[in-house]
């Protein structure tokens, strides 16, 4: 009887034993804590070293990373050369990454020469042969907007087109836009891109330009930057919600510029990367809408969205 | 006759079942401690939460940091994610992103944080979590820093960068007297632009700028001071106010950081002041080398150029688990001190290529 008992209770306790074996051999990662979800890498390789430029796009993708679980990589050439922003990107697919965000310098040559694999992209501002989305406002819309405000003031003189990124397709949409109401309403255009301000100025005071027209906020900020003290200068429009463009139609060195919500992007872009991912189903829908506001309208509700985002 | 006195285990389990037993036993033990690990991962991941990424230095500090972490990767391979949070100025703000970092698995934690005497919280969440922290710009109390042995300050001492102004306009005072004492009374009559009320820095800075002046014999005349908490458009505006009051008779501005030096600049520019007075900063940014270089600026303090490598290189170092580098000195346990530098006109080509 006693030795019926020893043997129930080896049986047992072997039987446990053994038991608990198994459930840790299948169940390898079940413990006390709740196992952490490796968060989602998203590399965002931008195309300028001035973070000013970028800053807008920056804080919606923080947001929209820390919504989502997602962790951001930003990196930018430090030359701001399209190659350098290609050699970056070639980087960060061949380290390999869960999703890739890219604001393109050069839409063309990135087509071109990378090859991104299975790395679902998302492009801002243009198109990316390959990408699964882009995020971008209507740029032809933008070029035209800005030259209606050109021939409302009833230009005589000819009008400088400027942009620093003549290989952006998205830019060069609203380069030709610009240049086409131009041409329809009769005014003579001179279309210059370069990226010193200097330059800018020299051509606009040997074409006696009565109008510039930056139709990218690097150009844009240029022009804020550069006539800020000046006394007499042609008028200035842009594009761009940087903190100094801002300050720039503040104090009337700017005329107007065309904004559209940059965080709005930068959420959406990492949005659809999350989503490309396989991460999230969620996503926003719906362009991104442009005003154009001028001096006198930034203190507007809505305006000030566009200017100062608030993030909550 | 010799009787062997079996243990309660030996009666239970014969000495095959023992065997057995213990084999289990063991194997269990391996099971648990595999099934307990979560493997290695070759990203370290370093939270960085910043009391508001408006502030012109920290946000430089933070690009360089990114900038020096994709080269530490290309030479060493491997991956480091800097994960950005922006306080917006606001303690529970930044102690709710403290939580998110530990929760997400950051291996690591950079904080220049929001209120310097709200750092207990923090550091016991991040003791909970077993998460080094590293401060830097923003100092806690130094009795917060001793709650654990992983808890750093990365910073240089606010004195220094007082003292530098004060001698900066010392020199200048000595050297040009005709020039600066507008009135030529023999007393600098100056105005003070503060940080943040409370902050470590502003209050060290607004108390040594002045002493290279009155240890040298210099009369000073303090017309007027405020806070523009480290913003450059609020000194702006007080800048403005005064110009109004004062006008020429001001003949220093002190401010605590470049961006309000740079604010009072723009004031007195636009109020059509001319020739400006001596104004002098500290953090020697971008804007404000500029402003040197032009002439507008008489001098600032670089701050800290080596933060954003010490920064790094530590916060690796913790995440890691690896010693710590021996280029990095570390005081009383806590301390990284790093030295200020002065930049004027004339020295900016040694100090900033």
């Amino acid at each position: 009887m006693k030795r019926r008992k020893n043997n129930i209770i080896q049986l047992c306790v072997l039987g446990i034993l053994g038991a608990a074996v198994l459930f840790t051999l299948i169940f390898p990662n079940l413990n006390v804590h709740v196992k952490r979800r490796e968060p989602l890498e998203i590399s965002a390789v931008m195309r300028d070293v001035d973070s000013r430029l970028w800053s807008g796009l920056r804080m919606g993708m923080e947001q929209a990373a820390s919504d989502l679980g997602a962790e951001l990589r930003f990196l930018s050439p430090t030359s701001g050369t399209s190659s350098e922003q290609e050699e970056l990107i070639q980087r960060e697919a061949e380290r390999g990454t869960d999703a890739m965000i890219v604001l393109p310098r050069d839409s063309e040559q990135l087509e071109q020469k990378i090859d991104f694999g299975e790395i679902p992209i998302i492009s801002l501002e243009s198109p990316l042969a390959g990408s699964r989305e882009t995020v971008a406002p209507d740029h032809p819309q933008i070029g035209t907007q800005l030259a209606g405000l050109v021939v409302q003031e009833g230009a005589k003189q000819p009008v400088l087109l400027v942009s620093c990124y003549p290989k952006s397709s998205g830019v060069t949409q609203r380069v030709e836009a610009a240049q086409q109401a131009l041409k329809k309403a009769g005014i003579q255009t001179i279309l210059y891109y370069g990226d010193t301000f200097t330059q800018i100025e020299e051509t606009a005071n040997q074409q006696k330009a009565g109008q510039i027209v930056a139709l990218d906020s690097k150009a844009t900020l240029l022009l804020a930057e550069g006539y800020a003290d000046s006394q007499s200068h042609p008028q200035l429009y842009g594009v761009g919600s940087v903190g100094e463009i801002t300050t720039g139609l503040e104090t009337g060195v700017l005329s107007a510029v065309a904004v559209w919500s940059e965080y709005a992007a930068g959420y959406m872009a990492v949005e659809y990367a999350v989503a490309s991912a396989g991460r999230s189903t969620s996503r926003t829908e719906g362009t991104l809408r442009t005003s154009i506001i001028k001096e006198d309208e930034i203190y507007e509700p809505e305006n000030q969205k566009l200017l100062f985002p608030i993030i909550s | 006759m010799s009787r062997k006195i079996k243990s309660c285990f030996s009666r239970l389990f014969p000495k095959g079942a023992q065997i057995i037993a213990a084999l289990l036993a063991i194997l269990l033990l391996c099971g648990g401690c595999s099934g307990s690990s979560s493997g290695t991962s070759e990203t370290v991941r370093i939270g960085v939460a910043l009391y508001s990424q408006d502030d012109t230095f920290i946000s430089a500090v933070t690009q360089q940091m990114e900038q020096l972490a994709r080269e530490y990767e290309d030479q060493n391979g491997g991956k480091i994610n800097l994960n950005l949070a922006d306080g917006q100025r606001n303690q529970t703000i930044q102690l709710e992103q403290i939580d998110r970092f530990l929760d997400s698995g950051c291996d690591v934690l950079c904080v220049n944080i929001v209120d310097r005497t709200a750092a207990a919280v923090l550091i016991d969440k991040a003791v909970s979590a077993g998460i080094p922290v590293i401060f830097f710009n923003r100092q806690p109390v130094q009795e917060d820093l001793q709650r654990w042995d992983k808890i750093y300050y990365v910073g240089p001492k606010g004195e220094q960068s007082g003292i530098y102004q004060g001698e900066i306009l010392l020199q200048k005072w000595n050297q040009e007297r005709e020039q600066v004492d507008r009135n030529g009374d023999g007393i600098m009559q100056y105005v003070m632009l503060e940080g943040e009320p409370g902050h470590q820095d502003a209050l060290l800075r607004t108390e040594y700028a002045t002493k290279p002046l009155i240890e040298n014999g210099v009369a000073l005349e303090k017309l007027a001071s405020d806070t523009a908490n480290w913003s450059r458009a609020q000194a702006v505006s007080k800048m403005k106010q005064w110009c109004q009051e004062f006008g020429s008779s001001i003949e220093a501005v002190i401010a605590n950081n470049d961006d309000m030096a740079l604010g009072a600049i723009d004031a007195m520019k636009e109020m059509g002041i001319d020739p400006l007075p001596m104004v002098v900063g500290v953090d020697a940014t971008a804007p404000a080398l500029e402003a040197l270089e032009e002439g507008s600026l008489l001098g600032t303090v670089q701050n800290a150029p080596d933060m954003p490598e010490i920064l790094l290189q530590l916060s690796l170092a913790l995440a890691t688990g690896q010693e710590v580098p021996e280029t990095i000195t570390i005081q009383d346990e806590h301390y990284v001190w790093l030295p200020y530098h002065k930049i004027t006109k004339e020295t900016i080509r040694q100090i900033v290529p």
